[in-house]
């Protein structure tokens, strides 16, 4: 592209100062060749115009602005659909039921209470309520049915008998009396039995 | 009546109830949204898609325009901001799809006018545009098709005229060579 059509180019686009534009604007009737691209770059754009201005469809824009208007009133009527109503009745039943509930009589047992306000479990799971032993065994023993190993606390049984196998037995009476002791000790001295 | 206390009155009486009221100015302004969309995205369809989407978002925030600008600059902001927005999307779509060459091919050829001869001239206009980047397309647009002065389109777009005016510049440019070539 030549510089001087480039200086159109420019006027066309306001980038040119009043003085500059004037200038070029008469230096367009000296120049055939400048006059007939100035001309030319009119047309181009008066025709590109004319396409996207002069659009003879009116219905389309017509239709268009009716179909967004029904849009938008469906939309608007959607919000009360039955859904909606069915959605409003649970969370009223809901409410309602939440209300009838009393949560006062949780709240006032001391039980529940402390239970509910112990900061962890240690607070409310006293071991001081296990002291005395006996009566925790009693306790043991009377929900003995679900506890199939009460019976051999009972029974007077060593021990280590319970946890021996048919094969440990086997092995433990292949050892003299003396070494069978000093092995149980020592599982007693480590604390394994 | 000018056209400023026109629109103002047709706002106020949509939002005091009068669903015609809307009516006139989708009328009004449809067009203006549609041609926009279509120059920036030479598709039919897409044009249907914005168009629509820039009246519903009328319909629904119409009651939050406060008149500090005309109502024109406030859809024709909903309008370019949509669109370049859409255009974003299509070309991360087109990034990740194989098949939307295709799809473009396709939909295309499809628009609203009749005429062979106008259809034909409005393919060629959309051609030329579609080698123009976007910024520069949307001043084009604006300033040719629209008739906007730089002041407006700076209001829509928020950028400075000066940059405005060297987007057109070279929108300019490369239309002209591109005639020439086609010589």
């Amino acid at each position: 592209m030549k510089k001087n059509e480039e200086e159109i180019l420019k006027l066309f686009s306001g980038l040119l100062s009043d003085s500059e534009a004037e200038e070029l604007k008469s230096s367009l009737d000296n120049s055939g060749s400048l006059k007939d691209f100035n001309s030319r770059l009119e047309n181009e754009l008066a025709e590109m115009k004319e396409v996207y201005k002069n659009y003879p469809e009116p219905n389309y824009f017509y239709n268009l602005s009716n179909s967004v208007i029904n849009k938008a009133e469906e939309k608007r009527a959607s919000f009360f659909q039955p859904s909606f109503a069915y959605a409003l009745v649970i969370a009223f039943v809901v409410f309602v039921a939440s209300q009838l509930v009393n949560f006062d009589a949780v709240n006032s047992n001391p039980e529940y209470a402390a239970l509910i306000n112990a900061s962890d479990l240690e607070d409310y799971i006293s071991f001081d309520q296990f002291a005395d032993l006996d009566e925790f065994t009693d306790a043991l023993i009377s929900d003995s049915n679900e506890l199939d190993y009460t019976e051999y606390l009972l029974s007077g049984v060593d021990q280590t008998e319970m946890f021996q196998t048919f094969d440990e037995n086997e092995i433990l009476n292949l050892l003299d009396e003396s070494t069978e002791e000093a092995i149980l000790n020592e599982l007693a001295n480590k604390k394994i039995l | 009546m000018d056209k400023y206390t026109e629109d103002k009155q047709l706002v106020k009486d949509f939002l005091d109830g009068d669903e015609r009221a809307f009516k006139k100015i989708a009328d009004k302004y449809s067009r203006r949204i549609y041609w926009h969309a279509f120059g920036m995205l030479n598709d039919h369809f897409e044009a249907d898609e914005i168009t629509q989407t820039v009246l519903l978002v009328l319909y629904k925030k119409l009651n939050t325009f406060n008149f500090e600008s005309s109502l024109y600059t406030w859809i024709y902001k909903i309008t370019a901001t949509r669109t370049l927005n859409y255009l974003r999307k299509k070309k991360i779509k087109s990034f990740f799809s194989i098949d939307s060459d295709n799809v473009k091919e396709m939909y295309s050829k499809e628009n609203i006018i009749l005429d062979v001869e106008r259809s034909e001239k409005l393919e060629k206009v959309g051609e030329i545009l579609n080698t123009l980047p976007t910024k520069q397309r949307e001043v084009f647009i604006m300033k040719t098709f629209e008739e906007m002065t730089y002041e407006e389109i700076a209001e829509v777009t928020g950028k400075s005229v000066g940059g405005l005016k060297a987007n057109y510049f070279h929108a300019l440019k490369k239309i002209t060579e591109k005639y020439n070539e086609e010589e």
